[in-house]
């Protein structure tokens, strides 16, 4: 009986001795250290200006996917640059597009999808928050949903220009609505972009009215070009006039020049000057590494790395990879133009200078974003943090974009050809007189020289139907390659929501 | 699964066992000193029980199966010696841990076995702890024992207990030995000469001109292995301890050194380890007993890069070429770059008493001169770590007892480390140097508290436990770097020492805190013997679970049947003993991280703005919320037997299946969406096999005492649901072009080889044309003779992306230890052995992406013509068919070996000798560790434990030759 009894008693301790060492419920709620939930946030200016820099952020993504920088890949993919490296497997992707053999999963689609809608989330995040904050001043709130704006419209009219017909999203999604998204049509995407950039320009500050610890910020001139450059990008015949007013209101608004010296702008000291109307800004500073290379934490550019000479050894500039070389074809269209020198280094003529040659190697590499020996990083791992800034709009392209318009709506002739001459005499060439179709061939092939390896080319030679003739060595098929195909993992993961390109 | 929002299903088992106890109440009392007092112990979790009555899959390591044994970690002593574990060292590099999958792999996410040692479960590293002080290790294999343990025992328990003070008078044993280490195996590579007469054939094959005029008079060139390789690397091990017990104290102390440096880098990989320990035992009334268990350890260690492609030593030493010098001197070259600019030596080159160490011309990237890149390598790791229980057990009743039980783990680690200025080749240069340190404070502390009863009632044995526990980790860590300190010299080198703070930085910070309560019963019952009965029930609420699953409820059952004990089992010289045990449970797998069920705003999102380039910092959302976030679940069914036959041999088999649900994982969402997916609860895995262990023991009339004992364990792992759409989840990346190598893919083995399968190579370009698809398209058409012939595996003609497919598996068939010994008169001998079959390595040690990189020796037997080879591929700098920089299986090689992980002499010097010297006991031995290893592969070592089986140049280990000497007195 005993026994008994004491299986009793035990059940009865149990309860007795174990439920009071029960714990309170709070030991089980872990408090977040050094980060905050998202339901406690976006309360101020100061965490929507956090959500505001989240989407610039995004602008300088070069590691989503691979190495996928935008403008340097435009490069490979036009006649102005080849792929490199230091052999074809170094980096497919960049070959492929090069050799326009992408295909749905090889190419550097994936990279450019990903960063562009990655941005547009943060970016609808933020108009649907910023309105919420209710002890944010009436004028943060215009100049910074302007700002939002302007990002959004640039991501999208980067992926009109890559994919064409692509989803459109101006809101954050719930998980109802996943699936449900359909690719609308370039005209349909574009007018959203055209909406956001004309509600943003009048709420933006002036160039030459914002401090300097603000230079970088989204502007007025930078919105006017981003929306003429629209218009002229997505062909549409009658809004020439509108691109010329937009660039002659940029021109007029006094905030720009150009740089007195065309080697000037790609140094140091050029960033946000005066010819800068918009920049994508970065930094040696952020130390990033391999390890959190992809997740886009790194705030340096790599572009500076890839287009440096491989294994280089001599004075001024630091070895890079040797991707890019500049073809040759670029460089015989440059030949005794004073622009050369600032554009292309000719390394086989180099004195006490060695470096290899990769795949591809002309002898010809860029010199715009070169690596210079005294812009190395000095912490992190140097090869990803660059500092230099990509040159993304510059008065020169609103220059030849006003004339370019003007030459298109039938605009005044003087003033389009004193534009191009503008850009012209910078660097000492004789004017140009022509007019008609050939003051637009002149403005085209302006656009060659002076923006050369800035990686304008491929857009342009696709807007202007010259893609197929010039391209269509390296294999460009016309109404197949103006577009990258769609990923095909993002196809896989939409689960049938999306399309695939033609041609693909 | 069983999930309640409350504890209500707890209360219930409490009133199971009331109503238990009136059903129970007609019984008789017996007398309970019956309990058969020699037969054995088995430690359970919280509570011990009788070998015989064990229903679950248990398998247990005695400290005399391990005694005298070279083992530095607790890992090494089950490895090979228990059915149902397999244990690959990660690699030779001295204090390595190793990987330790019990029953299979559980789970894509974290699959290592719960650590609990003297019940502090252990969350740090399990080196601190000395394997000689262990007394008994267990492991928990099937869920009907691991439930105990709730949601974290998924993936099996290891239960360590050390040693306590037996009766009697004070003893003392002085351990000893010392021993030489060295590489067991050096690959043969192509010399200076083999080199230049392939890169001149490559070239060639490019339609480039030769490079290496007379690649003859290059001679052997430089041995790099040899350069790398430390030979004859000593490791020590001293050891002292007392143990013993007066009327009412027990007590065993013990103090250990061990030194051991690493048959790599010498001075560069080393592991050196202190620890002292102290467990007591106290009756201090007749009922009340107090006990107390602390250790100490100190670790220093230094460790070199392994087992990546993007420089480490040994993949240096493999990829740099034979005709780079050690040290150049030739001045011509001297005065030339790289070594020069504008006449002028480069200020950071590495040199030292020998000379300036050379600097290849051909091969770049990371494979710079591994000597060099050594001597800009100084990282050291030390750790302080202390682990203590206190507890006191007070017996209430005859049979009643509750304990009280504060264990706590204490560490404080970190590292620091010194980076001259250097330059190693035009890409790896450091123009400041940099020394950098940090420290950290981790602990966790346990409570439990238990009640149990144990009684017997006619011939109904009935033991059951009860408890609560609870349990805290929390941490800080900071630390800092500085560049351009005054001294190259990594002794001098601190972040003060500067003097100024330029480049300074710094970090710190605590984590977020990790809290899990728990409930816990165990019913153990047996009837007589004969029938035996365990049920377990944990409920867990852990702070890592998502606000909707707080608490999770584990329950197990298990039953046993000793057929022998039946009175009519007749008695017979074939069988002797025979359990049949069968057991059902659940346990779980807490891997998720800290709030990881929450959204969170995270900063980093940096951008640049101004003219100085200064980040301004910008948030957002890291991932969508999922507040249904909970463990993952492991369902296991365990049957099986033990059995004893022809008096000498016993075996054991067990059969089971786990199945893992709620597999962590993140859902792939189409970019559009512009976030990330929360970790959810979407996959499946599937692990089957059979656990078998047999030991014969037997001692011959003419005194030869033999001991051999095997284990074999087959398991089958399958992944049956990803969660995403695509089925897969990328797996391994090699290389700078990130080759996807592996997968995770439904219906698959975790983690298999991932590309092309080849058919062979084309031995004429007939072949080539001739290889077409079902429409007449030539399928390579890129391809020439020599180049290797690709399947294409979905018959669409042309080898792309989508012929893609597993080319091999890392998860082994079986695994298999086997275990030897002999006693005659004062002889003994040891033989131990381990293995593995069926699993493949993926070799990735050359780096195909630098064409001019050093090849293996079996590259001299490529293609050269029809009918040459079949297995190699022609080599050419012009590789348009992508021979080499396609993943394949060409890289795909057996895994399988057989290792002799122990051979051991020992002499046992007379009693009569030793009585004079008033010693009490003495032995001598000499032991040899990794002596003979059967492989097919042909890398360093085919036991990779870190890193799937792919072999991006590992650290092997080391073979090593030891004397030791063991004295009691």
């Amino acid at each position: 009986m005993k026994s008994v009894k004491n299986i009793f008693r035990f059940a009865l301790l149990s309860v007795v001795f174990c439920i009071p060492f029960g714990c309170k419920k709070e030991f089980l709620d872990v408090k977040p250290v050094a980060r905050e939930l998202e339901i406690n946030y976006y309360r101020n200016e100061a965490q929507a200006f956090e959500a505001l820099v989240s989407v610039y952020d995004a602008l300088q993504w070069n590691d989503q996917g691979g190495f996928t920088m935008f403008r340097l890949l435009l490069n490979v993919a036009s006649d102005e640059c080849l792929a490199g490296g230091s052999d074809a497997s170094d980096q497919p992707s960049w070959v492929a597009w090069d050799q326009f053999k992408t295909n749905p999963s090889l190419g550097p689609q994936v990279g450019f999808w990903r960063k562009n809608y990655k941005g547009i989330y943060r970016a609808n995040l933020f108009l649907e928050k910023i309105n919420q904050i209710a002890d944010a001043s009436p004028e943060f709130k215009a100049r910074t949903s302007a700002e939002a704006k302007f990002l959004r419209a640039k991501f999208y009219l980067d992926l009109v220009q890559l994919f064409g017909r692509v989803p459109l999203i101006t809101k954050t999604l719930n998980p109802s609505e996943y699936y449900t998204i359909k690719q609308e049509t370039p005209e349909v995407v574009f007018n959203q972009i055209e909406k956001d950039l004309l509600e943003a320009i009048p709420d933006l500050p002036l160039a030459n009215a914002i401090p300097a610890q603000e230079l970088g910020r989204v502007t007025k001139g930078a919105a006017q070009a981003l929306l003429a450059r629209g218009y002229l990008y997505m062909n549409i015949q009658d809004k020439m006039d509108d691109v010329a007013t937009l660039c002659e209101d940029i021109i007029n608004s006094n905030a720009y020049d150009l740089e007195k010296n065309y080697g000037d702008i790609f140094k140091t000291s050029g960033e946000f000057g005066t010819e800068s109307v918009f920049e994508i800004a970065y930094s040696e500073n952020s130390r990033s590494d391999w390890g959190s290379f992809g997740s886009g934490w790194g705030e340096g550019n790599v572009s500076v790395q890839f287009v440096g000479m491989r294994d280089f050894s001599g004075a001024k500039f630091a070895p890079g990879w040797g991707f890019c070389p500049v073809s040759k074809s670029l460089a015989d269209a440059l030949r005794g133009d004073p622009r050369f020198v600032h554009t292309i280094i000719e390394a086989d003529t180099m004195k006490g200078a060695t470096y290899s040659k990769g795949y591809q190697n002309t002898g010809f590499f860029i010199r715009k974003y070169a690596p210079l020996i005294e812009n190395k990083s000095k912490d992190g791992e140097p090869a990803l943090n660059w500092g230099n800034n990509i040159r993304e709009i510059r008065f020169a392209d609103v220059l030849l974009m006003a004339a370019e318009g003007l030459a298109r709506s039938s605009g005044n002739m003087t003033n389009a050809q004193n534009y191009v001459n503008r850009v012209r005499a910078r660097v000492g060439l004789n004017p140009i007189t022509s007019s008609g179709n050939l003051l637009l061939l002149d403005i085209y092939k302006e656009r060659q020289l002076e923006l050369a390896t800035e990686g304008h080319r491929f857009f342009d030679l696709i807007r202007t139907d010259q893609a197929s003739s010039i391209l269509g060595t390296f294999g460009f098929i016309k109404g197949t390659h103006e577009h990258l195909p769609i990923p095909q993992n993002e196809i896989d993961a939409s689960q049938g929501a999306l399309k695939q390109n033609n041609g693909y | 699964m069983i999930q309640t929002n409350t504890k209500t299903f707890y209360t219930l088992l409490f009133l199971a066992s009331l109503v238990f106890a009136p059903t129970a109440a007609q019984a008789q009392v017996a007398d309970s000193d019956s309990i058969d007092a020699i037969d054995e112990v088995v430690v359970v979790g919280y509570g011990t029980q009788k070998k015989s009555n064990v229903t679950g899959a248990i398998s247990q390591v005695k400290s005399k199966d391990l005694q005298d044994l070279p083992l530095t970690r607790v890992e090494q002593a089950l490895q090979g010696r228990t059915s149902g574990v397999q244990i690959l060292q990660n690699s030779g590099q001295p204090g390595s841990s190793s990987v330790v999958r019990i029953r299979g792999t559980a789970s894509i996410n974290g699959s290592n076995p719960l650590y609990v040692v003297d019940g502090v479960v252990i969350t740090g590293g399990i080196d601190y702890l000395n394997p000689n002080d262990i007394e008994t290790i267990e492991v928990l294999k099937d869920a009907a024992s691991a439930a105990i343990f709730g949601a974290r025992g998924a993936n099996g328990v290891i239960i360590v207990t050390t040693k306590s003070g037996k009766k009697g008078a004070m003893k003392v044993n002085v351990s000893m030995y010392r021993g030489t280490q060295n590489p067991w195996k050096t690959l043969p590579v192509l010399n200076a000469t083999e080199y230049a007469t392939l890169q001149n054939e490559m070239a060639a094959a490019a339609g480039q001109a030769p490079k290496f005029a007379d690649p003859r008079s290059l001679g052997q060139g430089t041995d790099w292995q040899s350069k790398v390789f430390n030979p004859s690397a000593p490791m020590s091990n001293l050891e002292i301890n007392l143990s013993g017990s007066t009327d009412k104290i027990q007590y065993y102390a013990s103090v250990s050194k061990y030194d051991q440096e690493g048959i790599v880098a010498a001075g560069k990989s080393n592991y050196n380890r202190l620890t002292a320990r102290l467990n007591t035992t106290i009756q201090a009334t007749n009922k009340l007993k107090i006990g107390w268990n602390a250790a100490y350890t100190n670790v220093q260690s230094m460790s070199v890069a392994e087992n990546t492609e993007f420089g480490s030593p040994l993949g240096r030493a493999l990829n740099i070429d034979p005709l780079t010098p050690l040290y150049e001197t030739n001045p011509m070259l001297l005065s030339q770059n790289p070594y020069s600019i504008a006449g002028a030596l480069r200020k950071n080159l590495m040199r030292d008493a020998g000379g300036i160490y050379g600097i290849s011309s051909v091969v770049t990237s990371e494979i710079v001169n591994p000597v060099a890149a050594l001597m800009t390598e100084n990282n050291t790791g030390w750790s302080d770590k202390i682990v203590n229980n206190t507890y006191a057990e007070y017996e209430i009743l005859k049979g009643l007892k509750f304990k009280s039980s504060i264990g706590t783990d204490l560490a404080f680690y970190g590292g620091y480390g010194f980076r001259p200025s250097y330059y190693l080749n035009a890409t790896n240069f450091l123009d400041t140097n940099l020394v950098y340190q940090n420290f950290n404070r981790a602990l966790t502390w346990i409570w439990d508290n238990s009640i149990s009863y144990s009684t017997k009632i006619k011939k109904h044995n009935i033991d059951i436990v009860a408890g609560h526990s609870a349990q805290e980790t929390t941490g800080t860590f900071i630390g800092g770097s500085k560049r351009d300190v005054p001294s190259q010299n990594p002794d001098d080198a601190t972040i003060n020492y500067a003097r100024n703070t330029n480049s300074r930085d710094v970090y710190g910070g605590k984590w977020e805190r990790y809290a899990i309560e728990s409930y816990f019963s165990r019913v153990n019952y047996n009837f007589n013997g004969k029938y035996l009965l365990t049920a377990i029930l944990r409920a867990d609420a852990s702070s890592r679970f998502g606000s909707n699953y707080r608490w999770g409820y584990f329950p197990s059952i298990s039953g046993g049947w000793n057929m022998h004990e039946e009175s009519f089992w007749k008695s017979n010289k074939y069988i002797q003993t025979l359990k049949l045990k069968s057991g059902w449970g659940m346990s779980g797998n807490d891997a998720a991280g800290s709030l990881e069920y929450a959204a969170t705003i995270s900063g980093g999102r940096s951008y640049t703005f101004g003219s100085g380039e200064i980040l301004t910092n910008g948030t957002s959302p890291t991932q969508v919320a999922n507040p249904d976030l909970h463990w993952e679940t492991v369902t296991q069914s365990n049957f099986g037997f033990e059995s004893r036959i022809f008096k000498n041999i016993n075996v054991g088999i067990d059969i089971y299946q786990k199945n893992t649900t709620g597999m962590m994982s993140r859902p792939v969402l189409p970019d559009y969406i512009g976030n990330d997916a929360p970790t959810s609860n979407v996959g499946t895995m599937v692990n089957k096999g059979i656990d078998i262990e047999a030991n014969y023991s037997k001692v011959l009339k003419n005194g030869l005492a033999i001991n051999v004992g095997g284990n074999i364990s087959f398991v089958n792992n399958e992944v049956t649901l990803i969660g995403n759409k695509t089925g897969f989840l990328s797996g391994a990346k090699w290389g700078p072009q990130s080759l996807e190598i592996s997968r995770i893919s439904e219906g698959q083995a975790i983690g298999h080889f991932y590309g092309y399968k080849t058919d062979g190579i084309f031995q004429t370009l007939d072949e080539v044309n001739n290889y077409k698809s079902a429409d007449g398209k030539v399928i390579q058409k890129d391809a020439v003779a020599g180049d290797l012939k690709f399947v294409d595996v979905n018959n669409d003609g042309v080898i792309d992306e989508k012929d893609r497919t597993v080319i091999g598996n890392p998860t082994p068939t079986f695994v298999y230890g086997l275990n030897i010994s002999l006693k005659f008169k004062g002889f003994d001998l040891l033989i131990f052995g381990q293995g593995i079959e069926g699993n493949d390595i993926y070799n990735a040690t050359r780096r195909y992406d630098l064409p001019n990189a050093n090849m293996n020796a079996a590259a001299i037997d490529r293609w050269t013509g029809a009918g040459s080879t079949n297995q190699y591929p022609r080599l050419t700098l012009q590789d348009n068919n992508n021979n080499f920089a396609r993943s394949s299986d060409f890289y795909v090689e057996d895994g399988s070996f057989f290792r002799i992980k122990n051979f051991q002499i020992g002499y046992r010097i007379p009693d009569k000798i030793l009585k004079k010297l008033n010693i009490a006991g003495m032995r001598i031995y000499y032991s040899g560790s990794n002596l003979l290893t059967f492989t097919k592969y042909s890398g360093f070592d085919p036991e990779i434990g870190n890193g799937y089986g792919i072999d991006r140049g590992i650290y092997p280990q080391a073979r090593m030759n030891s004397l030791g000497l063991s004295l009691n007195f």
